[in-house]
C-alpha cells in the first residue's frame, strides 16, 4: 500500500527543468517569485537522482499556480498576487445575500450554515469558506445535505487553530456513519479498507479560488 | 515597524546595566547590557556589548561592539560594524556587514552589502547583494542581481546553492586586492563554491561548482565546473574547466 501511495506521487513530480521548458519561464522568474512567496516552499521537493540532486515539484498544483500568475501578473503587483495565494484569509466579511447575488454559493449551502450559526447578518470570512467548501462538495454530489452541515460546523468551529496554515478536510464513511476531520499540512493518511473517503478538499486551493472570485466580483463592481 | 509602535523612552546603559522587555525610542548601550525579554524600538546602538534574550525590532540597529540576540530580529536598516549573533531569522531592509554576522536561521533582506563576514545556516534571500567579503551560506542564497568580487579579502565564500536572475562573480583586480593578495596574504583561498548555481545571466571567475544552468551563462578564468546547462549563450575562457557542457 505505501510502495504503491509513493508510485503514485512520483509520477505527479515535474521537474524544473521539466517546468521551465514547458512554460516558457526563466530560472530568475522562478526564484523571483519564491522570494516573493508566490510560491510555496513546500512545494519545492529535492530528490537524488543520478545526474545529482535535483528539484521537483507537485505538476498539478505548480503548472495552475503559474497559470495564474502568468494571467495576473499584467494587472497586479507580486505583492497582491502574494496576498492572494497566502493562506492567510483576508478580512473579508460580506452581507449572505451579497454572497447568493454574485452566484458565490448556492441558496442550499447557505441555508446550512445558517442553521448551523443562527441566521448571521454578516458572514466572517471563516462562514463564507465554509459555507464555499460545502457548496462545492454538495454541487458535485459527493456529500448529502446533512454531511455539508457538519463540514460547516468542523470547518467554523476549528478555524482560529487553522487559520494560515495550509489544511486538508477529509469526509469520510463507514457503515453508513459520516464524520469529517481537519488534517494540518503536511501530512499524510490512510485508513481501513472499508472506509471510504467522500470528500478530499485543499483548502488553501479552495481559499485562493473563494479569494479570486471575491476580488474579481468587487473589481466588477467598481 | 510604525513609528507609533516605538516607545517614547530613551535608555542609554553604561557601566553595567539591564533593561526590561517593551518599547523605547532609542537604546544606546555604551558598556555592558542585558535586554531581558523582548524589545521594539526606533534606533539600537551598541558600542560595548549586548545581550538579548529575545527578539528585537528596530527602525536602526547599528553595532560597534558586539550583539547577541537569542532569537530572531527585524531591523529596517542593519549595519554591522563588530560582531553580530542572532539565534533565529533575520529580516531587514538595508543590511551592511564591515565586521561579522553570524545568522542560526534564515536571512531575508532587501539589500545586503557584505565587506566582512557573513554566515548563515538555513537560506538567504535579497532583491540585491554585494559581497567583497567572505560569506558561508549552507542552504539556498536566492536573490535577484548577485555581485562578487573576489580577492581583496582573502576570505572564501561557500554557498550550498544559488539562484538568480543575474549573478556575477569577478576577481578583483585593483590595486589594493593585489597587494592584500601578492603581499599580506598570499596562500589565501579567494574562491567561491557552490553546489548548484542557476541564473538567467551567469558571469563567473574563480567559481568551483557541481553545476551550472543558465540562459546567459559565461565561464571565465580560473573556474572548475563539472557541468554547464545552457540556453542561448555560451563562452568559456581559456583558463576554465569544464567537465561537460549542455544546450538544453
Amino acid at each position: 500500500m505505501e510502495a504503491g501511495q509513493h508510485g503514485h506521487a512520483d509520477e505527479d513530480l515535474i521537474s524544473k527543468k521539466e517546468l521551465l521548458e514547458q512554460t516558457g519561464i526563466s530560472y530568475g522568474q522562478l526564484y523571483r517569485w519564491k522570494r516573493k512567496n508566490l510560491i510555496p516552499e513546500a512545494w519545492f521537493i529535492r530528490r537524488s537522482t543520478f545526474t545529482g540532486q535535483e528539484t521537483f515539484f507537485p505538476r498539478q498544483q505548480i503548472l495552475a499556480r503559474i497559470e495564474k500568475i502568468q494571467s495576473m501578473k499584467d494587472d497586479l503587483s507580486l505583492d497582491e498576487m502574494a496576498a492572494m495565494f497566502s493562506p492567510n484569509p483576508a478580512r473579508w466579511s460580506l452581507p449572505p445575500h451579497e454572497l447568493l447575488k454574485r452566484n458565490i454559493v448556492t441558496k442550499v449551502a447557505l441555508d446550512c450554515l445558517n442553521r448551523h450559526a443562527g441566521n448571521p447578518p454578516v458572514l466572517t470570512f471563516a462562514h463564507i469558506l465554509s459555507v464555499y467548501a460545502a457548496d462545492q462538495a454538495l454541487r458535485t454530489g459527493a456529500v448529502n445535505l446533512d454531511e455539508a452541515g457538519l463540514m460547516i460546523q468542523v470547518l467554523t468551529d476549528h478555524y482560529p487553530r487553522w487559520e494560515g496554515r495550509a489544511c486538508d478536510l477529509w469526509v469520510v464513511r463507514k457503515l453508513g456513519v459520516t464524520t469529517c476531520c481537519l488534517v494540518a499540512n503536511p501530512a499524510e493518511v490512510w485508513f481501513d479498507a472499508t472506509a471510504h473517503v467522500a470528500v478530499h478538499l485543499h483548502l488553501a486551493e479552495c481559499i485562493e479560488e473563494l479569494k479570486l472570485k471575491l476580488a474579481q466580483e468587487t473589481e466588477g463592481e467598481t | 515597524m510604525h513609528r507609533s509602535e516605538a516607545g517614547v523612552r530613551d535608555v542609554r546603559i553604561m557601566g553595567e546595566g539591564t533593561l526590561g522587555p517593551g518599547r523605547y525610542r532609542d537604546v544606546h548601550v555604551l558598556g555592558s547590557g542585558v535586554i531581558q525579554g523582548e524589545c521594539r524600538c526606533r534606533r539600537f546602538k551598541v558600542h560595548g556589548e549586548a545581550e538579548l534574550a529575545s527578539h528585537i525590532d528596530a527602525d536602526s540597529l547599528h553595532v560597534f561592539g558586539t550583539l547577541n540576540v537569542r532569537q530572531g530580529m527585524d531591523a529596517r536598516a542593519l549595519h554591522v560594524w563588530g560582531t553580530l549573533s542572532a539565534g533565529g531569522d533575520v529580516r531587514g531592509g538595508d543590511v551592511r556587514v564591515f565586521g561579522l554576522m553570524e545568522v542560526h536561521g534564515g536571512l531575508a533582506v532587501d539589500t545586503l552589502n557584505i565587506h566582512g563576514v557573513v554566515t548563515v545556516d538555513g537560506d538567504c534571500q535579497a532583491e540585491w547583494v554585494r559581497c567583497r567579503g567572505g560569506v558561508q551560506i549552507e542552504g539556498l542564497l536566492n536573490a535577484g542581481t548577485i555581485r562578487f568580487d573576489l580577492g581583496g579579502s582573502g576570505l572564501p565564500c561557500v554557498v550550498g546553492e544559488i539562484g538568480a536572475e543575474r549573478l556575477e562573480v569577478r576577481r578583483r583586480r585593483d590595486f589594493v586586492a593585489a597587494i592584500i593578495h601578492r603581499i599580506l596574504r598570499p596562500g589565501a583561498s579567494n574562491r567561491l563554491s557552490a553546489g548548484t548555481i542557476e541564473g538567467d545571466v551567469v558571469t563567473l571567475e574563480d567559481t568551483e561548482a557541481d553545476v551550472v544552468r543558465g540562459d546567459q551563462v559565461e565561464i571565465g578564468p580560473g573556474c572548475r565546473i563539472r557541468r554547464v546547462e545552457y540556453k542561448s549563450v555560451y563562452h568559456q575562457a581559456d583558463g576554465a574547466t569544464v567537465e561537460e557542457v549542455l544546450r538544453v
